[in-house]
Protein backbone atom coordinates (compact mmCIF):
# COMPACT_ATOMS: atom_id res chain seq x y z
CA UNK A 1 0.00 0.00 0.00
CA UNK A 2 1.63 3.24 -1.11
CA UNK A 3 1.28 6.40 0.95
CA UNK A 4 0.28 8.46 -2.07
CA UNK A 5 -2.47 6.02 -2.93
CA UNK A 6 -3.61 6.10 0.67
CA UNK A 7 -3.84 9.90 0.56
CA UNK A 8 -5.89 9.68 -2.63
CA UNK A 9 -8.26 7.24 -0.89
CA UNK A 10 -8.63 9.69 1.96
CA UNK A 11 -9.29 12.71 -0.30
CA UNK A 12 -12.70 13.24 1.30
CA UNK A 13 -11.08 13.59 4.75
CA UNK A 14 -8.63 16.12 3.40
CA UNK A 15 -11.44 18.03 1.75
CA UNK A 16 -13.36 17.99 5.05
CA UNK A 17 -10.26 19.35 6.82
CA UNK A 18 -9.94 22.19 4.32
CA UNK A 19 -13.63 23.03 4.72
CA UNK A 20 -13.07 22.96 8.49
CA UNK A 21 -10.14 25.38 8.14
CA UNK A 22 -12.19 27.74 5.92
CA UNK A 23 -15.08 27.72 8.43
CA UNK A 24 -12.66 28.41 11.30
CA UNK A 25 -11.12 31.33 9.38
CA UNK A 26 -14.50 32.84 8.48
CA UNK A 27 -15.75 32.38 12.02
CA UNK A 28 -12.60 33.96 13.44
CA UNK A 29 -12.87 36.87 11.01
CA UNK A 30 -16.51 37.40 11.98
CA UNK A 31 -15.64 37.30 15.68
CA UNK A 32 -12.61 39.57 15.02
CA UNK A 33 -10.20 37.16 16.69
CA UNK A 34 -6.49 37.81 16.43
CA UNK A 35 -4.95 36.42 13.21
CA UNK A 36 -2.06 34.83 15.08
CA UNK A 37 -4.50 32.88 17.17
CA UNK A 38 -6.20 31.55 14.06
CA UNK A 39 -2.87 30.42 12.65
CA UNK A 40 -2.07 28.61 15.88
CA UNK A 41 -5.47 26.88 15.94
CA UNK A 42 -5.15 25.77 12.32
CA UNK A 43 -1.54 24.68 12.79
CA UNK A 44 -2.42 22.59 15.84
CA UNK A 45 -5.38 21.06 14.01
CA UNK A 46 -3.14 20.33 11.05
CA UNK A 47 -0.51 18.67 13.18
CA UNK A 48 -3.01 16.46 14.98
CA UNK A 49 -4.81 15.54 11.76
CA UNK A 50 -1.50 14.66 10.08
CA UNK A 51 -0.35 12.54 12.98
CA UNK A 52 -3.66 10.70 12.98
CA UNK A 53 -3.36 10.29 9.25
CA UNK A 54 0.17 8.88 9.30
CA UNK A 55 -0.43 6.64 12.30
CA UNK A 56 -3.49 5.25 10.69
CA UNK A 57 -1.59 4.65 7.49
CA UNK A 58 1.25 2.89 9.29
CA UNK A 59 -1.14 0.70 11.23
CA UNK A 60 -3.06 -0.37 8.16
CA UNK A 61 0.08 -0.88 6.17
CA UNK A 62 1.52 -3.07 8.89
CA UNK A 63 -1.66 -5.13 9.03
CA UNK A 64 -1.66 -5.70 5.28
CA UNK A 65 2.03 -6.58 5.30
CA UNK A 66 1.42 -9.13 8.02
CA UNK A 67 -1.28 -10.82 5.99
CA UNK A 68 0.93 -10.74 2.92
CA UNK A 69 3.79 -12.41 4.71
CA UNK A 70 1.47 -15.16 5.93
CA UNK A 71 0.36 -15.67 2.34
CA UNK A 72 3.96 -15.82 1.17
CA UNK A 73 4.59 -18.66 3.59
CA UNK A 74 1.53 -20.58 2.46
CA UNK A 75 1.78 -23.32 -0.14
CA UNK A 76 -1.88 -22.96 -1.02
CA UNK A 77 -2.48 -19.23 -0.90
CA UNK A 78 -6.23 -19.50 -1.06
CA UNK A 79 -6.30 -20.90 2.45
CA UNK A 80 -5.42 -17.47 3.89
CA UNK A 81 -8.82 -16.88 5.47
CA UNK A 82 -8.43 -20.13 7.41
CA UNK A 83 -5.02 -19.19 8.69
CA UNK A 84 -5.19 -15.45 9.41
CA UNK A 85 -6.33 -14.11 12.76
CA UNK A 86 -9.83 -12.81 13.04
CA UNK A 87 -9.52 -9.01 12.84
CA UNK A 88 -10.78 -6.80 15.68
CA UNK A 89 -11.68 -3.66 13.76
CA UNK A 90 -15.19 -3.52 12.35
CA UNK A 91 -14.19 -2.66 8.78
CA UNK A 92 -11.52 -5.38 8.58
CA UNK A 93 -13.98 -7.82 10.05
CA UNK A 94 -16.43 -7.10 7.25
CA UNK A 95 -13.77 -7.77 4.63
CA UNK A 96 -12.67 -10.86 6.52
CA UNK A 97 -16.18 -12.24 6.37
CA UNK A 98 -16.39 -11.61 2.63
CA UNK A 99 -13.07 -13.39 2.15
CA UNK A 100 -14.32 -16.33 4.17
CA UNK A 101 -17.44 -16.63 2.09
CA UNK A 102 -15.64 -16.54 -1.24
CA UNK A 103 -13.06 -19.00 0.01
CA UNK A 104 -15.67 -21.43 1.16
CA UNK A 105 -17.36 -21.36 -2.19
CA UNK A 106 -14.05 -21.84 -3.97
CA UNK A 107 -13.02 -24.74 -1.77
CA UNK A 108 -16.30 -26.43 -2.57
CA UNK A 109 -15.60 -25.95 -6.23
CA UNK A 110 -12.08 -27.28 -5.96
CA UNK A 111 -13.31 -30.35 -4.13
CA UNK A 112 -15.89 -30.92 -6.81
CA UNK A 113 -13.27 -30.60 -9.55
CA UNK A 114 -10.88 -32.92 -7.74
CA UNK A 115 -13.57 -35.53 -7.40
CA UNK A 116 -14.43 -35.20 -11.08
CA UNK A 117 -10.77 -35.48 -12.00
CA UNK A 118 -10.23 -38.51 -9.81
CA UNK A 119 -13.35 -40.04 -11.25
CA UNK A 120 -12.04 -39.51 -14.75
CA UNK A 121 -8.62 -40.84 -13.86
CA UNK A 122 -10.19 -43.95 -12.33
CA UNK A 123 -12.18 -44.38 -15.51
CA UNK A 124 -9.04 -44.13 -17.65
CA UNK A 125 -7.27 -46.63 -15.41
CA UNK A 126 -10.07 -49.16 -15.72
CA UNK A 127 -10.45 -48.46 -19.43
CA UNK A 128 -6.77 -49.15 -19.96
CA UNK A 129 -7.15 -52.29 -17.93
CA UNK A 130 -10.05 -53.43 -20.13
CA UNK A 131 -8.49 -52.60 -23.47
CA UNK A 132 -5.30 -54.43 -22.60
CA UNK A 133 -7.16 -57.72 -22.72
CA UNK A 134 -8.03 -57.57 -26.44
CA UNK A 135 -4.57 -56.16 -27.12
CA UNK A 136 -3.07 -59.13 -25.32
CA UNK A 137 -5.09 -61.67 -27.25
CA UNK A 138 -4.42 -59.90 -30.56
CA UNK A 139 -0.68 -59.99 -29.87
CA UNK A 140 -0.81 -63.65 -28.90
CA UNK A 141 -2.83 -64.44 -32.03
CA UNK A 142 -0.11 -62.79 -34.14
CA UNK A 143 2.61 -64.68 -32.30
CA UNK A 144 0.84 -68.01 -32.73
CA UNK A 145 0.13 -67.48 -36.41
CA UNK A 146 3.36 -66.00 -37.68
CA UNK A 147 3.31 -64.66 -41.20
CA UNK A 148 4.29 -61.49 -42.96
CA UNK A 149 0.82 -60.11 -42.42
CA UNK A 150 0.56 -60.93 -38.72
CA UNK A 151 4.00 -59.42 -38.21
CA UNK A 152 2.66 -56.17 -39.61
CA UNK A 153 -0.51 -56.43 -37.57
CA UNK A 154 1.61 -57.03 -34.52
CA UNK A 155 3.53 -53.82 -35.18
CA UNK A 156 0.28 -51.90 -35.47
CA UNK A 157 -1.09 -53.45 -32.30
CA UNK A 158 2.12 -52.46 -30.55
CA UNK A 159 1.48 -48.88 -31.66
CA UNK A 160 -2.01 -49.05 -30.19
CA UNK A 161 -0.52 -50.38 -27.00
CA UNK A 162 1.89 -47.49 -26.90
CA UNK A 163 -0.88 -44.92 -27.30
CA UNK A 164 -2.86 -46.64 -24.58
CA UNK A 165 0.11 -46.39 -22.26
CA UNK A 166 0.51 -42.72 -23.06
CA UNK A 167 -3.09 -42.15 -22.03
CA UNK A 168 -2.53 -44.03 -18.80
CA UNK A 169 0.56 -42.10 -17.81
CA UNK A 170 -1.04 -38.84 -18.87
CA UNK A 171 -3.94 -39.52 -16.53
CA UNK A 172 -1.53 -40.36 -13.74
CA UNK A 173 0.40 -37.15 -14.03
CA UNK A 174 -2.02 -35.06 -12.03
CA UNK A 175 -2.35 -37.35 -9.07
CA UNK A 176 1.05 -36.48 -7.80
CA UNK A 177 3.21 -39.01 -5.98
CA UNK A 178 0.59 -41.70 -5.63
CA UNK A 179 1.42 -44.01 -8.43
CA UNK A 180 5.14 -44.27 -8.40
CA UNK A 181 7.50 -45.95 -6.04
CA UNK A 182 11.10 -44.84 -5.94
CA UNK A 183 13.32 -47.84 -5.43
CA UNK A 184 16.86 -48.88 -6.02
CA UNK A 185 16.70 -50.42 -9.46
CA UNK A 186 19.15 -51.76 -11.97
CA UNK A 187 19.34 -49.63 -15.09
CA UNK A 188 20.38 -52.60 -17.21
CA UNK A 189 17.05 -54.34 -16.48
CA UNK A 190 15.09 -51.32 -17.62
CA UNK A 191 17.08 -50.97 -20.85
CA UNK A 192 16.78 -54.70 -21.50
CA UNK A 193 12.99 -54.64 -21.11
CA UNK A 194 12.56 -51.67 -23.40
CA UNK A 195 14.78 -53.23 -26.08
CA UNK A 196 12.88 -56.50 -25.80
CA UNK A 197 9.65 -54.62 -26.31
CA UNK A 198 10.95 -53.09 -29.51
CA UNK A 199 12.82 -56.13 -30.72
CA UNK A 200 10.53 -56.95 -33.60
CA UNK A 201 10.32 -53.48 -35.09
CA UNK A 202 14.07 -53.01 -34.72
CA UNK A 203 14.87 -56.24 -36.52
CA UNK A 204 12.33 -55.48 -39.22
CA UNK A 205 13.94 -52.10 -39.79
CA UNK A 206 17.46 -53.48 -39.49
CA UNK A 207 18.44 -51.13 -36.70
CA UNK A 208 21.75 -51.70 -35.01
CA UNK A 209 21.72 -51.43 -31.23
CA UNK A 210 24.76 -50.77 -29.10
CA UNK A 211 24.58 -50.87 -25.34
CA UNK A 212 27.38 -49.99 -22.96
CA UNK A 213 28.05 -49.13 -19.32
CA UNK A 214 24.52 -49.44 -18.06
CA UNK A 215 25.11 -51.94 -15.25
CA UNK A 216 24.47 -49.35 -12.55
CA UNK A 217 21.85 -48.91 -9.89
CA UNK A 218 19.68 -45.82 -9.76
CA UNK A 219 16.80 -44.55 -7.66
CA UNK A 220 13.66 -44.34 -9.72
CA UNK A 221 10.36 -46.00 -10.50
CA UNK A 222 10.94 -48.90 -12.83
CA UNK A 223 7.66 -48.61 -14.75
CA UNK A 224 7.85 -44.88 -15.23
CA UNK A 225 11.44 -45.02 -16.33
CA UNK A 226 10.63 -47.85 -18.70
CA UNK A 227 7.81 -45.81 -20.19
CA UNK A 228 10.05 -42.77 -20.65
CA UNK A 229 12.88 -44.76 -22.22
CA UNK A 230 10.41 -46.53 -24.48
CA UNK A 231 9.04 -43.23 -25.80
CA UNK A 232 12.55 -42.08 -26.60
CA UNK A 233 13.49 -45.32 -28.37
CA UNK A 234 10.25 -45.23 -30.34
CA UNK A 235 11.15 -41.73 -31.51
CA UNK A 236 14.61 -42.90 -32.54
CA UNK A 237 13.01 -45.65 -34.60
CA UNK A 238 10.40 -43.35 -36.08
CA UNK A 239 12.90 -40.71 -37.18
CA UNK A 240 15.68 -42.98 -38.40
CA UNK A 241 17.47 -42.67 -41.70
CA UNK A 242 16.94 -45.35 -44.30
CA UNK A 243 20.51 -46.68 -44.23
CA UNK A 244 22.69 -47.91 -41.35
CA UNK A 245 20.38 -46.85 -38.57
CA UNK A 246 22.08 -47.20 -35.20
CA UNK A 247 20.91 -46.52 -31.67
CA UNK A 248 23.52 -46.29 -28.94
CA UNK A 249 22.49 -46.49 -25.31
CA UNK A 250 25.15 -45.66 -22.78
CA UNK A 251 25.45 -44.67 -19.16
CA UNK A 252 27.81 -42.09 -17.70
CA UNK A 253 27.88 -41.92 -13.94
CA UNK A 254 28.99 -39.22 -11.60
CA UNK A 255 28.70 -38.98 -7.84
CA UNK A 256 25.04 -38.08 -7.72
CA UNK A 257 23.54 -39.06 -11.05
CA UNK A 258 23.65 -41.41 -13.97
CA UNK A 259 23.34 -39.81 -17.38
CA UNK A 260 21.60 -42.31 -19.59
CA UNK A 261 22.28 -41.27 -23.17
CA UNK A 262 20.22 -42.47 -26.09
CA UNK A 263 21.89 -41.45 -29.30
CA UNK A 264 20.72 -42.22 -32.81
CA UNK A 265 22.07 -41.35 -36.23
CA UNK A 266 18.65 -40.36 -37.53
CA UNK A 267 17.30 -37.34 -39.31
CA UNK A 268 17.88 -35.08 -36.31
CA UNK A 269 16.06 -31.96 -35.19
CA UNK A 270 16.32 -28.43 -36.61
CA UNK A 271 18.31 -26.11 -34.39
CA UNK A 272 15.41 -23.68 -34.28
CA UNK A 273 13.13 -26.39 -32.95
CA UNK A 274 15.26 -28.21 -30.41
CA UNK A 275 14.20 -26.02 -27.52
CA UNK A 276 10.56 -26.72 -28.10
CA UNK A 277 10.53 -30.50 -28.49
CA UNK A 278 9.41 -31.02 -24.89
CA UNK A 279 6.52 -28.59 -25.27
CA UNK A 280 3.02 -29.96 -25.24
CA UNK A 281 1.57 -30.33 -28.71
CA UNK A 282 4.80 -29.38 -30.48
CA UNK A 283 5.22 -31.53 -33.56
CA UNK A 284 7.98 -29.79 -35.48
CA UNK A 285 8.93 -30.28 -39.10
CA UNK A 286 9.73 -33.96 -38.64
CA UNK A 287 6.47 -34.73 -36.93
CA UNK A 288 4.47 -32.92 -39.56
CA UNK A 289 6.31 -34.61 -42.40
CA UNK A 290 5.58 -38.04 -41.00
CA UNK A 291 2.03 -37.02 -40.11
CA UNK A 292 1.96 -39.29 -37.11
CA UNK A 293 3.11 -37.11 -34.31
CA UNK A 294 0.83 -35.88 -31.57
CA UNK A 295 3.38 -33.83 -29.68
CA UNK A 296 2.50 -35.64 -26.48
CA UNK A 297 5.23 -38.28 -26.07
CA UNK A 298 8.22 -36.12 -25.19
CA UNK A 299 6.11 -33.63 -23.25
CA UNK A 300 4.85 -36.48 -21.12
CA UNK A 301 8.41 -37.77 -20.62
CA UNK A 302 9.55 -34.37 -19.41
CA UNK A 303 6.67 -34.08 -16.96
CA UNK A 304 7.17 -37.60 -15.63
CA UNK A 305 10.88 -36.88 -15.21
CA UNK A 306 10.08 -33.82 -13.14
CA UNK A 307 7.89 -35.88 -10.83
CA UNK A 308 10.65 -38.42 -10.34
CA UNK A 309 13.35 -35.84 -9.68
CA UNK A 310 15.01 -36.68 -12.98
CA UNK A 311 15.93 -34.46 -15.85
CA UNK A 312 15.67 -34.74 -19.60
CA UNK A 313 17.81 -32.91 -22.13
CA UNK A 314 18.28 -33.08 -25.88
CA UNK A 315 21.07 -32.37 -28.33
CA UNK A 316 20.84 -32.74 -32.05
CA UNK A 317 22.25 -31.84 -35.40
CA UNK A 318 19.97 -31.95 -38.39
CA UNK A 319 20.64 -34.93 -40.67
CA UNK A 320 23.28 -36.26 -38.29
CA UNK A 321 22.12 -37.31 -34.87
CA UNK A 322 19.82 -36.85 -31.91
CA UNK A 323 20.97 -37.50 -28.38
CA UNK A 324 18.50 -37.54 -25.52
CA UNK A 325 19.92 -37.69 -22.00
CA UNK A 326 17.94 -38.85 -18.99
CA UNK A 327 19.58 -37.77 -15.76
CA UNK A 328 18.66 -40.22 -13.01
CA UNK A 329 19.59 -39.86 -9.34
CA UNK A 330 21.82 -42.45 -7.73
CA UNK A 331 20.79 -41.43 -4.26
CA UNK A 332 17.35 -41.20 -2.76
CA UNK A 333 16.24 -37.61 -2.65
CA UNK A 334 12.46 -37.81 -2.61
CA UNK A 335 9.93 -40.17 -1.11
CA UNK B 1 8.69 -81.77 -20.01
CA UNK B 2 7.51 -79.01 -17.73
CA UNK B 3 3.86 -78.57 -16.96
CA UNK B 4 2.44 -75.05 -16.60
CA UNK B 5 -0.94 -74.19 -15.13
CA UNK B 6 -2.73 -71.19 -16.61
CA UNK B 7 -5.29 -69.44 -14.43
CA UNK B 8 -6.88 -66.79 -16.64
CA UNK B 9 -10.51 -65.79 -17.04
CA UNK B 10 -10.45 -64.25 -20.52
CA UNK B 11 -11.12 -67.17 -22.88
CA UNK B 12 -9.31 -65.70 -25.91
CA UNK B 13 -6.18 -64.89 -23.97
CA UNK B 14 -6.30 -68.27 -22.26
CA UNK B 15 -6.52 -70.21 -25.52
CA UNK B 16 -3.81 -68.25 -27.28
CA UNK B 17 -1.53 -68.39 -24.30
CA UNK B 18 -2.00 -72.14 -24.21
CA UNK B 19 -1.03 -72.42 -27.88
CA UNK B 20 1.96 -70.16 -27.40
CA UNK B 21 3.32 -72.13 -24.48
CA UNK B 22 2.61 -75.46 -26.15
CA UNK B 23 4.56 -74.25 -29.18
CA UNK B 24 7.41 -73.44 -26.84
CA UNK B 25 7.44 -77.02 -25.59
CA UNK B 26 5.44 -76.92 -22.38
CA UNK B 27 2.53 -79.05 -21.29
CA UNK B 28 -0.44 -76.97 -20.29
CA UNK B 29 -2.98 -77.40 -17.57
CA UNK B 30 -5.93 -75.04 -18.02
CA UNK B 31 -8.21 -73.97 -15.21
CA UNK B 32 -11.52 -72.62 -16.43
CA UNK B 33 -13.65 -72.93 -13.33
CA UNK B 34 -12.42 -70.79 -10.50
CA UNK B 35 -13.94 -72.54 -7.50
CA UNK B 36 -11.32 -74.10 -5.30
CA UNK B 37 -8.52 -73.08 -7.62
CA UNK B 38 -5.84 -73.69 -5.01
CA UNK B 39 -6.99 -77.26 -4.52
CA UNK B 40 -6.89 -77.90 -8.26
CA UNK B 41 -3.39 -76.51 -8.50
CA UNK B 42 -2.11 -78.50 -5.57
CA UNK B 43 -3.61 -81.73 -6.88
CA UNK B 44 -2.14 -81.31 -10.36
CA UNK B 45 1.49 -82.13 -10.96
CA UNK B 46 2.30 -78.70 -12.28
CA UNK B 47 5.72 -77.05 -12.24
CA UNK B 48 4.70 -73.41 -12.52
CA UNK B 49 1.54 -71.32 -12.22
CA UNK B 50 0.62 -68.31 -14.35
CA UNK B 51 -1.92 -66.55 -12.21
CA UNK B 52 -4.16 -63.71 -13.35
CA UNK B 53 -4.78 -61.19 -10.59
CA UNK B 54 -8.36 -60.31 -11.52
CA UNK B 55 -10.63 -63.31 -11.67
CA UNK B 56 -14.42 -63.29 -11.52
CA UNK B 57 -15.36 -62.88 -7.84
CA UNK B 58 -11.85 -63.87 -6.88
CA UNK B 59 -8.56 -62.28 -6.27
CA UNK B 60 -5.32 -63.79 -7.51
CA UNK B 61 -3.46 -62.64 -4.42
CA UNK B 62 -5.74 -64.67 -2.17
CA UNK B 63 -5.30 -67.75 -4.30
CA UNK B 64 -1.55 -67.21 -4.21
CA UNK B 65 -1.37 -67.05 -0.45
CA UNK B 66 -3.55 -70.13 -0.16
CA UNK B 67 -1.25 -72.06 -2.48
CA UNK B 68 1.79 -70.71 -0.66
CA UNK B 69 0.44 -72.02 2.64
CA UNK B 70 0.93 -75.52 1.30
CA UNK B 71 3.44 -75.43 -1.54
CA UNK B 72 6.49 -73.63 -2.89
CA UNK B 73 5.55 -74.04 -6.52
CA UNK B 74 6.71 -71.04 -8.61
CA UNK B 75 3.96 -68.50 -9.24
CA UNK B 76 4.05 -65.72 -11.82
CA UNK B 77 1.40 -63.05 -11.49
CA UNK B 78 -0.10 -61.72 -14.67
CA UNK B 79 -2.12 -58.56 -14.75
CA UNK B 80 -3.16 -55.70 -16.95
CA UNK B 81 -3.18 -53.25 -14.08
CA UNK B 82 0.20 -51.77 -13.89
CA UNK B 83 0.67 -49.90 -10.73
CA UNK B 84 3.39 -50.23 -8.20
CA UNK B 85 1.14 -51.24 -5.34
CA UNK B 86 -0.14 -54.24 -7.25
CA UNK B 87 3.36 -55.38 -7.96
CA UNK B 88 4.37 -54.99 -4.35
CA UNK B 89 1.27 -56.87 -3.24
CA UNK B 90 2.09 -59.73 -5.57
CA UNK B 91 5.65 -60.07 -4.35
CA UNK B 92 4.72 -59.72 -0.68
CA UNK B 93 2.15 -62.49 -0.94
CA UNK B 94 4.69 -64.94 -2.27
CA UNK B 95 4.60 -64.46 -6.02
CA UNK B 96 7.92 -65.16 -7.70
CA UNK B 97 7.51 -62.76 -10.57
CA UNK B 98 5.12 -60.25 -12.01
CA UNK B 99 4.28 -59.75 -15.67
CA UNK B 100 2.08 -57.16 -17.30
CA UNK B 101 -0.39 -57.59 -20.08
CA UNK B 102 0.00 -57.31 -22.95
CA UNK B 103 2.83 -59.79 -22.60
CA UNK B 104 5.90 -59.21 -24.51
CA UNK B 105 6.36 -62.76 -25.76
CA UNK B 106 10.18 -63.00 -25.51
CA UNK B 107 10.09 -61.52 -22.01
CA UNK B 108 7.30 -63.84 -20.91
CA UNK B 109 9.09 -66.92 -22.21
CA UNK B 110 12.41 -65.84 -20.74
CA UNK B 111 10.93 -65.27 -17.30
CA UNK B 112 9.19 -68.64 -17.34
CA UNK B 113 12.38 -70.34 -18.44
CA UNK B 114 14.45 -68.55 -15.80
CA UNK B 115 12.09 -69.41 -13.02
CA UNK B 116 11.91 -73.04 -14.07
CA UNK B 117 15.69 -73.28 -14.32
CA UNK B 118 16.12 -71.71 -10.94
CA UNK B 119 13.59 -73.98 -9.28
CA UNK B 120 14.31 -77.26 -11.01
CA UNK B 121 17.95 -76.88 -11.97
CA UNK B 122 18.71 -80.54 -11.23
CA UNK B 123 16.05 -81.69 -13.68
CA UNK B 124 17.58 -80.07 -16.71
CA UNK B 125 17.17 -82.17 -19.78
CA UNK B 126 20.23 -84.06 -20.89
CA UNK B 127 19.82 -83.74 -24.61
CA UNK B 128 22.83 -81.53 -25.16
CA UNK B 129 24.20 -82.84 -28.44
CA UNK B 130 22.57 -82.24 -31.80
CA UNK B 131 23.70 -84.08 -34.89
CA UNK B 132 23.45 -83.24 -38.55
CA UNK B 133 25.27 -85.27 -41.24
CA UNK B 134 27.90 -86.59 -38.80
CA UNK B 135 28.54 -83.10 -37.49
CA UNK B 136 27.92 -82.89 -33.76
CA UNK B 137 27.02 -79.71 -31.92
CA UNK B 138 27.61 -79.86 -28.17
CA UNK B 139 25.53 -77.15 -26.55
CA UNK B 140 26.97 -77.35 -23.03
CA UNK B 141 30.58 -77.35 -24.17
CA UNK B 142 29.86 -74.90 -26.99
CA UNK B 143 31.79 -77.03 -29.49
CA UNK B 144 31.42 -78.49 -32.97
CA UNK B 145 32.82 -81.96 -33.50
CA UNK B 146 33.57 -83.65 -36.83
CA UNK B 147 35.86 -86.59 -37.69
CA UNK B 148 37.41 -86.57 -34.22
CA UNK B 149 38.32 -82.91 -34.48
CA UNK B 150 36.63 -80.20 -32.49
CA UNK B 151 36.49 -76.44 -32.34
CA UNK B 152 35.16 -73.97 -29.75
CA UNK B 153 32.37 -71.55 -30.57
CA UNK B 154 31.43 -68.23 -29.07
CA UNK B 155 27.96 -67.81 -27.63
CA UNK B 156 26.61 -66.05 -30.71
CA UNK B 157 28.14 -68.60 -33.07
CA UNK B 158 26.69 -71.41 -30.99
CA UNK B 159 23.22 -69.89 -31.01
CA UNK B 160 23.34 -69.32 -34.76
CA UNK B 161 24.47 -72.87 -35.50
CA UNK B 162 21.94 -74.24 -33.03
CA UNK B 163 19.17 -72.46 -34.89
CA UNK B 164 20.40 -73.75 -38.25
CA UNK B 165 20.77 -77.30 -36.89
CA UNK B 166 17.25 -77.32 -35.50
CA UNK B 167 15.65 -75.92 -38.67
CA UNK B 168 17.17 -78.09 -41.38
CA UNK B 169 14.00 -78.57 -43.37
CA UNK B 170 13.76 -75.18 -45.02
CA UNK B 171 15.46 -71.95 -46.04
CA UNK B 172 15.84 -69.79 -42.99
CA UNK B 173 15.21 -66.09 -43.35
CA UNK B 174 17.96 -63.85 -42.05
CA UNK B 175 15.49 -62.00 -39.83
CA UNK B 176 14.46 -65.30 -38.20
CA UNK B 177 18.05 -65.94 -37.11
CA UNK B 178 18.45 -62.34 -35.93
CA UNK B 179 15.17 -62.69 -34.04
CA UNK B 180 16.53 -65.81 -32.35
CA UNK B 181 19.91 -64.26 -31.57
CA UNK B 182 18.45 -61.16 -29.95
CA UNK B 183 18.47 -61.56 -26.25
CA UNK B 184 19.49 -59.76 -23.12
CA UNK B 185 23.05 -59.13 -24.17
CA UNK B 186 23.23 -59.61 -27.89
CA UNK B 187 21.45 -57.13 -30.11
CA UNK B 188 22.06 -58.61 -33.52
CA UNK B 189 21.50 -56.84 -36.80
CA UNK B 190 21.92 -57.70 -40.44
CA UNK B 191 25.63 -56.84 -40.64
CA UNK B 192 26.56 -58.66 -37.48
CA UNK B 193 24.78 -61.78 -38.72
CA UNK B 194 26.90 -61.76 -41.90
CA UNK B 195 30.02 -61.45 -39.77
CA UNK B 196 28.95 -64.34 -37.55
CA UNK B 197 28.19 -66.58 -40.52
CA UNK B 198 31.59 -65.79 -42.07
CA UNK B 199 33.34 -66.64 -38.80
CA UNK B 200 31.41 -69.88 -38.42
CA UNK B 201 32.38 -70.90 -41.97
CA UNK B 202 36.03 -70.22 -41.23
CA UNK B 203 35.92 -72.27 -38.04
CA UNK B 204 34.13 -75.14 -39.74
CA UNK B 205 36.76 -75.09 -42.50
CA UNK B 206 39.48 -75.56 -39.85
CA UNK B 207 38.02 -78.93 -38.88
CA UNK B 208 37.35 -79.92 -42.46
CA UNK B 209 33.73 -78.98 -43.01
CA UNK B 210 33.10 -77.01 -46.17
CA UNK B 211 30.00 -75.69 -47.85
CA UNK B 212 27.79 -76.62 -44.94
CA UNK B 213 25.91 -73.37 -44.83
CA UNK B 214 24.49 -72.38 -48.15
CA UNK B 215 23.57 -68.76 -48.87
CA UNK B 216 20.26 -68.24 -50.63
CA UNK B 217 20.49 -64.84 -52.17
CA UNK B 218 17.75 -62.52 -50.98
CA UNK B 219 16.19 -65.27 -48.89
CA UNK B 220 18.54 -66.45 -46.18
CA UNK B 221 20.52 -69.56 -45.33
CA UNK B 222 20.12 -73.29 -45.55
CA UNK B 223 22.14 -76.23 -44.31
Amino acid sequence: MSFLGYIKDKASYILAFIVYCVIVIFYAEAMQINNNFIIVIIAISFIFASIGFVVNYLRKNKYINEINSIIDGLEEKYLISEVMEKPKREEDLAYYKILKRTNKSMLENITKMRMAQKDYKDYIESWVHEIKLPITSAKLLCENNKSEITNKIDEEVEKINNYVEQALFYARLDQVSNDFMIRNINLADVVRNVLARNKKIMIQNNIKVEVKDIAVNVFSDEKWLEFILNQIIINSIKYKKEQNATITISGVENKENVHLKIKDNGIGIKESEINRIFDKGFTGTNGRNQKKSTGIGLYLCKRLCEELDMNLTAKSKENEYTEITIIIPRIKRID
Amino acid sequence: MFNITIIEDDPEVREELKILLQNSGYKINLITDFDNVEKKVLESETHLVLLDVNLPNKNGYEICSKIRAKSNIPIIFVTSRNNSMDELNGIMLGGDDYIEKPYNVPILLARIQNLLNRTYSNKREENNIIEYKDIKLDIFKSQVMFNGKEIELTKTELKTLYYLFTHTDRIIARTDIIDFLWDNEIYADDNSLSVVITRIREKLKEIGIENLIETKRGQGYRL
